[in-house]
């Protein structure tokens, strides 16, 4: 067990060493050139050239990329291009909007699909279960974007036009610390108010894709000799489901757990857009207009890092459940 | 000693046997899915509208891009819903949506098709080197998966449009991008697990090499993933185009792209005036990719009917 | 029939495995598969192998088609040396020896035509073209017995039977000197079974084929060979003439064995002295002492545990002498249950030691 924490640690760890390169490499590859835009249009190339050197960009590649990291160890990931704000300033500020959106969207997706899922498989064939297989179909085959804006339409739009206003338009509300001068609601309730519909869009469509997943894995385990055999000794469905199908049914979802990972973050990049919520994937979203690569490259090896990290306690939760893979 | 009859004996009818090959199998099963017919069925459609963009278009008499100043919008400058003139209504500029649907098939559907080609070729060859040669191949490739597959897509798709720009060849490389490393990853797990099996051993006995035992033996028992994959991702990259397009990274204005129609619409709250805007590309979006989620579905069923078999218990 | 010209010789061939997880420290235990085998095998004469599973036989029939790199020990092929052929070296050989597999259903690409199956070797070695390829695989169809209209179907179409003599055809296709058979008929059923020994036979006769015969089932190689060596973990430990091995064999384990074979007539049977050999076979990662066999040996001696015997020749002369590897082999008119070991050390003195009595099936 120790071995696999260890290759796995190991692994995990090469993965963002070469995340950080890569992401690193990708202020090289830009064919814009920073200084040029940052000094203006009139700009003298002594100007120029003293960006440059300010900037650190006119030393070898690999000197840089020290740098990059040891300064990123240290919690600096320099400062965007424009406004001289610290990257992790802006990370700090827009990392709990994110977070908030994806492990509510997370944890109300997990109950919904596998619930749902595993609701219908034991009952196969059901008026519930065909029905549920439409209703996950048709949202796994919706884009988080056209929900998200379908949503707001109907309980946004039409219902506060009507006079019933229970969602709120967009944007953030924090459920600890200060608020913005400008919105000072802040508290538990209108955070939770100001996300429900966020997490909606987005579990929506993920649930479906669970409750399919689920059922399928459900199905075929069910069908295993050894829940036939628990079943003539006589054992209540109840704890044949439970107890015995559910374990196994289950690792493959949290395999897919893991992937999904990587494509939570993403999710949560079309929400903040949607609902003009300020988080990283927004953040990102506005650096791209002034090419603040900074800011970019900061938020990609952050949120990178945290799904490799993810992924690590997710291969943990894998080998608790499927004793086979410590032997690894 | 008899005479000869005058006719011969009535000979029994002779009935052929006739071997049907595993894919002759699996089509006979696809024919009866009535589900995967119809969604066969209208996935041709939206490929033929695809491709006969041009035709269509001149056909209806609209151009996706031309900007109607007389018919398309209203006294104060809005877009008009569906009306004689423009049977789905106009966008903000007055163009027409139909017509721009129609054209936003081809770029959405063809980018969708292509990208996922490029991924399941590049995924494959990656897939059976890797498990094939195993050693420092391996290490080298499985090591590449986990940091392409670690990368969060839709921030990392903005960090590399950020760093390459806006256009096509963009888009669809960078969708290519983020879809091989699956592919490989499947491809090599069946790999490793084929290259113990006897067929192996007596290839390689007969004198054959890597590169026709990987093509010739391997390749022939990768076919039903690499189709069932394919299937999967088509619709998976037509989304993620779209959600690319939708947050402005996808193709540049004006050509006319199902994503980014509903991004326009957004901006500005322009729906909520228009709500056509967001209902037809959205509507098609979600059309086409049910479509291709039933046929992917039909297909693996055709294939591998196993759950079938486990849902008649 | 046979010559004496020898086609395949092996001199103190070993192959080792590393097998098992790695320790904290990375070491990993050795498995030892084939210990220092030599042996002869002479144009157009049957070498049979036999053995328990696990015994080493298939292991050593891929070091002497060169499927594995062996660690010592030499092989010639042919008056050639190809001990340490690199591929492109042995690429032309390979259509000089070939192999037959035990498993019906696995050894054929489900995926694959079996015309193309069966043609593979000509595409390697450079046949002229589809056609005339299409035109030699039928013929080889016919030869083994197969509807060459079956060209173009998948091997779940044909039976286990149908499908070995798919792979005889495949082994056939460039008319080989050698054919080493792995098992061929192990899987199959005993009526299939003599269909495809006869069908065997029949091809050595009209194309002149060297055998090399593994088998764990002695009747069918008695049938079949012509010599036969018998190994027990790794080494060989008597061969000789079929014949003269089978009625009057010198290794206590051979003895045993022959001992085991099923006699049809139920009287016969009961008539015979059964040596049941106590013990299972060891594990080949941490092989017995002196003589492998010693710990099961009925006759086992002191020198057994710590000498280890060599390959020698025990009676006869020339080619056909019969070899023996033990210390203390059986003359003819020996009966090995009536021994009793004189040592501690073996399985069968412990067993007496605390039971007080020997089995013996009467």
């Amino acid at each position: 067990m120790i071995r696999f924490i260890i290759v796995r640690l190991l692994t995990g760890l090469l993965v963002v060493f070469l995340v950080s390169v890569a992401t690193f490499l990708m202020f090289f590859a830009a064919p814009n050139d920073v200084a040029r835009t940052m000094a203006g249009k009139a700009a003298t190339p002594e100007t120029i050239a003293l960006i440059n050197h300010r900037l650190g960009l006119d030393q070898p590649l690999w000197h840089q990329y020290g740098h990059f990291i040891w300064r990123a160890l240290h919690g600096d990931l320099g400062y965007d291009y424009y406004h001289q704000r610290s990257v992790v300033s802006i990370i700090k500020k827009a990392a709990p909007v994110s977070l908030s959106i994806a492990f509510g969207a997370a944890i109300l997706w997990m109950i919904l699909g596998v619930g749902s899922g595993i609701i219908s498989a034991v009952r196969p064939r059901s008026i519930m279960d065909r029905t549920l297989n439409v209703i996950a179909l048709i949202f796994y085959s919706m884009p988080t974007f056209v929900l998200g804006s379908m949503l707001l339409f109907f309980l946004y739009f039409k219902l506060t036009s009507a006079g019933h206003s229970w969602f709120p338009a967009a944007g953030y509300v924090p459920w600890f610390g200060k608020p913005d001068p400008s919105n000072p609601e802040h508290g538990f309730w209108p955070w939770m108010h100001h996300l429900i519909l966020p997490w909606v869009t987005l579990a929506l469509v993920t649930a479906a894709a669970y409750t399919r997943f689920t059922r399928g894995s459900m199905l075929e385990v069910l069908s295993e000799d050894y829940i036939r055999t628990a079943r003539a000794k006589g054992i209540s469905e109840r704890r044949v489901v439970f107890r015995h199908a559910l374990r196994s049914a289950l690792t493959p979802v949290v395999t897919q757990f893991g992937i999904d990972l990587a494509i939570l973050a993403g999710g949560t990049v079309v929400t903040e857009q949607l609902f003009g919520m300020h988080g990283l994937g927004w953040n990102s979203l506005t650096a791209i207009t002034n090419q603040d690569l900074p800011v970019i490259v900061g938020i990609l090896l952050v949120v990178s890092v945290f799904v490799v990290v993810a992924n690590f306690i997710v291969d943990l939760v894998y080998a608790v459940l499927d004793p086979r893979v410590r032997l690894y | 000693m008899s005479a000869t009859p005058a006719t011969a004996p009535p000979t029994a009818p002779t009935t052929t046997v006739v071997a049907r090959g595993p894919w002759a199998l699996a089509w006979r099963r696809f024919r009866k899915d009535k589900v995967a017919l119809i969604a066969a069925a209208v996935m041709a459609v939206i490929i033929l509208v695809a491709i006969f963009a041009p035709v269509i278009n001149s056909i209806l008499g609209q151009d996706p891009n031309y900007q109607d100043q007389v018919n398309g919008l209203d006294m104060n400058g809005l877009p008009l819903g569906p009306s004689g003139s423009h049977w789905l209504g106009t966008d903000a500029l007055g163009r027409d949506v139909l017509a721009r649907l129609v054209y936003g098939a081809r770029i959405s559907i063809g980018i969708g098709i292509l990208s996922t080609g490029i991924a399941v070729a590049v995924g494959v060859v990656l897939g059976l080197l890797a498990g094939y040669f195993r050693g420092i191949v391996d290490v080298v490739i499985a090591r590449l998966l986990d940091v392409v597959l670690a990368l969060p897509v839709v921030l990392a798709a903005v960090a590399l449009v950020a760093v390459f720009g806006q256009s096509p060849v963009v888009t669809v490389l960078v969708l290519a991008f983020f879809s091989w490393a699956t592919m490989a990853r499947i491809v090599r797990g069946q790999v490793i697990s084929l290259r113990e099996r006897e067929f192996i051993e007596a290839a390689r006995s007969l004198g054959a090499s890597s590169t026709r035992i990987m093509f010739v033996e391997l390749l022939p028992n990768l076919v039903m993933p690499i189709i069932i994959y394919f299937s999967l991702l088509v619709p998976v990259n037509i989304v993620t185009n779209a959600v690319l397009a939708f947050l402005g990274l996808g193709i540049p204005v004006p050509t006319a792209d199902w994503g980014g129609m509903i991004s326009d619409a957004e901006a500005g709250g322009l729906y909520q005036q228009a709500w056509w805007l967001v209902f037809f590309p959205g509507g098609v979006l979600v059309l086409t990719t049910l479509a291709f989620n039933l046929l992917g579905d039909g297909i693996r069923d055709a294939l591998d009917p196993r759950i079938e078999r486990l849902l008649r218990k | 029939m046979s010559s004496d010209e020898v086609l395949l010789s092996a001199s103190g061939v070993s192959k080792r495995f590393t097998v098992g997880s790695r320790g904290l420290l990375g070491g990993r235990l050795q498995l030892s598969a084939v210990d220092n085998v030599s042996l002869e095998i002479k144009k157009g004469e049957t070498l049979g192998l036999v053995g328990e599973s696990g015994c080493g036989k298939s292991s050593l029939a891929r070091c002497l088609t060169r499927l594995y790199d062996v660690d010592e020990g030499t092989i010639t092929f042919d008056g050639r040396d190809i001990t340490n052929l690199g591929r492109r070296q042995m690429q032309p050989l390979r259509s000089e020896m070939q192999m037959i597999f035990q498993d019906p259903y696995g050894s054929l690409n489900p995926r694959r035509r079996v015309g193309s199956i069966i043609g593979d070797a000509l595409a390697i070695h450079g046949s002229r073209g589809k056609g005339t390829r299409r035109q030699q695989v039928q013929e080889l169809m016919e030869i083994v017995g197969l509807n060459p209209e079956h060209y173009n179907r998948y091997p779940a179409d044909f039976s286990g039977g149908q499908r070995q003599r798919i792979g005889i055809a495949r082994a056939l296709a460039l008319k080989p000197k050698l054919i080493v058979c792995d098992e061929p008929v192990s899987a199959l059923d005993v009526s299939i079974q003599a269909q495809v020994i006869n069908l065997l036979q029949e091809l050595q006769r009209e194309f002149d084929l060297t055998y090399l015969f593994i088998s764990h089932d002695l009747s069918v190689v008695q049938h079949i060979s012509d010599r036969i060596a018998v190994m027990y973990l790794g080494r060989i430990v008597e061969s000789g003439p079929v014949d003269e091995v089978f009625t009057a064999s010198s290794h206590p384990y051979t003895r045993a064995l022959l001992s085991a074979k099923p006699i049809a007539d139920p009287r016969a049977a009961e008539q015979r002295d059964r040596i049941v050999l106590a013990g299972d076979l060891p594990s080949p990662i941490s092989p017995p002492s002196g003589c492998r066999f010693h710990p099961r040996c009925p006759k086992a001696e002191q020198d057994c545990v710590t000498v280890v015997p060599t390959l020698e020749v025990f009676r006869g002369g020339g080619p056909d002498a019969q070899k023996v590897e033990c210390l203390h082999p059986l003359e003819a008119d020996q009966d090995l249950s009536s021994f009793t070991p004189s040592i501690a050390d073996t399985i069968i003195g412990a067993d007496a030691a605390a039971t007080g009595s020997r089995e013996v099936a009467s």
